[in-house]
């Protein structure tokens, strides 16, 4: 059986590949990492994948909730925000969407893990 | 001559006759010589005398009648007699008759009979002028009594002189005036004048007296006193007495005239005042029409003096003419008026003036006429007015002032009021206030009156209106003309203005226009304009609207300089923010590094100490995040931060599954980025210790964290845990541990005192002075 695959969408290529590092440690397979919306996007299009890890804030127009948003009902694949930011207004936005989960940074593997597996299933 | 009984012969002709008629004549003239006689006494002895001297033989009657009274000769008439008549005249007039029976034989002859009759009337005639001169001499009497009495008792003192100027005839008061100013009796032959010393007076009077023997008939007033208050005026009546020609004499008649001279006098100073008063001064009939007016009336309506102005109506003289009779009937209602009004002169111009109108009585209450005073109080009106603008300029100029002090008050509560105000001080009905947009250049009116009826092209939709610049950076019209040469000016023909290019659809007309530019240095910053005042625009509301563009213009540049400086507070604020963010970023990329690099590390050991690595560089982010997440990048909430730190820390360590509880006792005090950065890696060192050494074979236990201020602004911060507790004798100075060495520099950094205590384990306390900056 392969290893479910995660696209990672953060707008600070260290972190993205730190977060790769961390799903591979894991046993997930990485479909591919970007820094925007639009990217994602596109990549989604080409490459499948089972989720998304989305940061919140990116490069570029669209924002990581919009392209959440977009992603699950084009897509209807399950997205992981993964936010430093805890303003109220962002994470209400996160939780208004469905199939979607939030853990924040700084963040234990385990708790990656945990949150993937939930949306996973 | 011999006595003819015929007609030749007649006894009248005789010698005898002829002597009993003279003697006839002779008695007569005798008895009417004697004037003492009474008038009756006369009569009667008159007729007895006439009866019985009668010149023929035979005995005669006569009988008179004079002023319906009758005398006869003989006690009983005769009445069938035949009767001789002749007429009795005083002064020329019949007053009776006188009638003579004759003898027969008179009346026989003709001529004899004429001879009689002329006898007869020759006797009437003597008669009649004797009682001319009895009336005569009557009259004279009464005119003397009469004559004497005046002189006796006039108050005039009157003097008669002969021809040598020596008094004859004085009467009674002149001999008093005499007595009482001279000490001396009057008497015939004294002259008064004589007795006084100066000899220039004595002179004076000859003259005077030369004058009148002179036959000049003349009159003279001078005074006599030696103060104003004592002094008494006399007039001196010369008259020259003639008897056939000749001056024999004079009359001089004095009367002091003190009481009539002082009226005269007080007339004559009322006059001069009336005529000199600088208020204007009318009388007019009852039928309203001028019967004076002084100089200054004809100056105050620009009249000259040889203008005739009697009879004039006084309606002509108000703008609205209904005034004078109105004016008029309160006077006669109520005695007085007073009150302001506008005059018109001949030429059309308007003044303003106050009015006193009175009406005159004689002493018994009998109106004469009517009165007026004028007072042109056009420059007081003009002042009061000029008064009144100032304050309510100066009211404006306070409110903008106000607003212009108070950096939170926004222009927009001026413009509303500026233009009512403008509106009052010009008696404008419409106008506007508008600023130039500093970038488009665009003139914005932020109040724009009623002038735009339906499908006015130039209406915004927002309700403002705007004047757009042209291409090549002038405006157009006459609001433009004031933009472009950058003055104020106005006009009061405004479709005659070169400039105009008369108003758009739907414009009301322009009936006059006034634009004052709003400037700083030689910058247009806005317009203040007004239009269709209810009067001609003049020079003075140019300089009224100039003071509120002043201080108006000021009021726009420091609307302009605060949206700039809000403006570059957002910017810098947004930048903060991202510079915050990126310093977060930055850190998250290093930890991220770390992380990356640690995974190829097998020792675990080694793998802690890049975690503690990690937790100090995120406890420093952590900052920088709770920073930018701020409303004004400035202020933390202490305790949110303590609890985020805590948490992730907690969270990165692989024992966070024991149950940590936390406690907080915050105050409300603050700390500056600097401490703050500093106290959370403190914090992250002793967390670590405790999850690393306190808590190590635990599986649950409490942190407690303090922060508190003293009144000396002395920070305490307090951490405790209820762990095993560190080594008792531990000098943290000295201590060789990573974690501690951190700790104490950081403590020195910030100024501050580390204590430990261990008991129920350990508790650390530093007290640092706050540099207050960050509030909780």
């Amino acid at each position: 059986m392969n290893p479910p695959k995660i696209l990672v969408v953060e707008d600070e290529g260290i972190i993205a590949l730190n977060i790769a590092d961390s799903l591979e440690e894991l046993g997930y397979a990485i479909s591919g990492t970007c820094n925007s919306a639009e990217k994602a996007l596109l990549i989604l299009k080409r490459i499948h994948s089972d989720l998304v890890l989305m940061d919140v804030t990116l490069i570029g127009e669209m924002d990581g909730i919009t392209a959440a948003k977009r992603i699950i009902e084009n897509f209807n694949i399950p997205v992981l925000f993964l936010t430093g930011t805890s303003d109220a207004q962002s994470m209400e936005s996160i939780c208004s969407i469905q199939n979607s989960a939030c853990i924040l940074k700084p963040f234990f593997q385990s708790d990656l893990s945990e949150a993937i597996k939930k949306l996973l299933t | 001559m011999t006595k003819n009984t015929g007609n030749v012969n007649v006894p009248w002709n005789t010698e005898r006759t002829l002597r009993k008629k003279y003697e006839c004549l002779f008695g007569i003239s005798s008895l009417l010589i004697n004037r003492n006689l009474p008038d009756e006494v006369l009569m009667s002895r008159f007729v007895k005398l006439l009866a019985s001297s009668w010149p023929y033989e035979e005995k005669s009657t006569v009988h008179l009648v004079y002023q319906q009274k009758e005398f006869s000769s003989v006690p009983a008439l005769n009445t069938a007699a035949e009767w001789i008549t002749a007429e009795l005249k005083v002064h020329g007039v019949i007053q009776g008759s006188l009638q003579l029976a004759p003898a027969p034989s008179e009346l026989s002859n003709q001529i004899v009979k004429l001879n009689s009759h002329n006898l007869l009337q020759h006797c009437a005639d003597m008669l009649g002028r004797h009682l001319e001169q009895n009336i005569e001499t009557k009259k004279l009497e009464d005119y003397n009594i009469s004559l004497n009495a005046i002189l006796e008792h006039s108050d005039d003192y009157i003097l008669i002189s002969d021809a040598r100027a020596k008094p004859v005839l004085y009467n009674k008061a002149y001999a008093g005036i005499i007595k009482e100013t001279l000490g001396v009796d009057m008497q015939p032959g004294l002259q008064p004048h004589t007795l006084l010393d100066d000899e220039e007076v004595k002179s004076w009077w000859d003259d005077l007296h030369r004058r009148v023997l002179n036959g000049e008939h003349f009159r003279i007033e001078f005074p006599f006193g030696s103060t104003p208050e004592n002094t008494r005026y006399f007039e001196f009546s010369y008259t020259p007495i003639y008897q056939n020609k000749k001056i024999i004499g004079f009359t001089e008649i004095a009367r002091d005239i003190t009481t009539r001279k002082n009226i005269e006098n007080e007339l004559r100073a009322k006059e001069t005042a009336i005529s000199h008063s600088i208020n204007g001064i009318a009388f007019s009939d009852f039928d309203i029409n001028l019967t004076y007016v002084n100089q200054a009336f004809r100056k105050m309506w620009h009249y000259s003096p040889e203008d005739d102005m009697l009879s004039v109506p006084a309606a002509q003289f108000w703008e609205n003419p209904k005034e004078a009779q109105r004016i008029a009937d309160e006077v006669l209602r109520s005695g007085a008026y007073i009150g302001e009004l506008k005059a018109k002169r001949p030429d059309g111009s308007l003044f303003d003036t106050q009015l006193s109108a009175s009406l005159v009585k004689n002493k018994e209450g009998i109106p004469l006429f009517f009165m007026g005073s004028f007072i042109d109080i056009t420059e007081k009106k003009r002042a009061e007015e000029n008064r009144n603008r100032e304050l309510l300029i100066n009211s404006v100029i306070s409110s903008l002032a106000k607003i212009l002090l108070d950096p939170e008050k926004s222009l927009d509560l001026v413009y509303e009021q500026l233009l009512e105000k403008m509106k009052e001080i010009t008696s404008s009905e419409h106008g506007y206030v508008a600023t130039v947009d500093p970038k488009t250049k665009d003139l914005i009116c932020h109040t724009f009156t009623a002038m735009l009826e339906e499908g006015c092209t130039v209406s915004h939709p927002h309700k403002k209106v705007i004047f757009t610049i042209n291409p090549d950076g002038t405006y157009t019209g006459l609001w433009g003309h004031g933009l472009n040469v950058k003055k104020s000016f106005l006009t009061n023909d405004p479709d005659k203005h070169e400039k105009a290019v008369g108003t758009p659809q739907g414009h009301i007309p322009l009936q006059n226009f006034l634009s004052v530019p709003a400037m700083i240095g030689n910058e247009i910053v806005g317009q203040l304009a007004v239009a269709n005042s209810s009067r001609k625009f003049q020079e003075s509301d140019v300089i009224a609207l100039e003071r509120l563009s002043e201080i108006f213009a000021l009021a726009v540049q420091r609307a302009q300089i605060k949206e700039k400086i809000l403006k570059s507070l957002r910017e810098k604020e947004i930048l903060l923010k991202e510079i915050h963010h990126r310093v977060k970023n930055n850190m998250a990329i290093i930890s991220s590094i770390l992380a990356l690099q640690s995974r190829h590390i097998g020792d675990e050991k080694m793998k802690g100490v890049f975690q503690e690595s990690m937790s100090r560089i995120q406890s420093m982010a952590l900052v920088h995040e709770k920073l930018y997440e701020s409303k004004d990048f400035s202020n933390i909430n202490l305790q949110d931060y303590f609890t985020s730190l805590l948490e992730q820390i907690h969270m990165s360590y692989h024992d966070r599954h024991k149950k940590i509880l936390t406690n907080f006792h915050i105050d409300d005090s603050s700390l500056d980025l600097n401490q703050l950065i500093s106290l959370g890696l403190i914090i992250t060192e002793m967390v670590t210790n405790a999850h690393k050494y306190a808590f190590q074979d635990r599986e649950e236990g409490t942190i407690t964290i303090s922060f508190q201020s003293d009144k000396n602004n002395t920070i305490h911060f307090v951490f405790a845990d209820d762990g095993i507790g560190i080594q008792e004798n531990i000098v943290v100075e000295q201590a060789k541990t990573l974690g501690f060495r951190l700790i104490n520099t950081l403590v020195q950094q910030i100024n501050g005192y580390l204590d430990i205590f261990v008991e129920n384990g350990t508790t650390f306390r530093i007290s640092f002075p706050a540099n207050s900056r960050v509030h909780q």
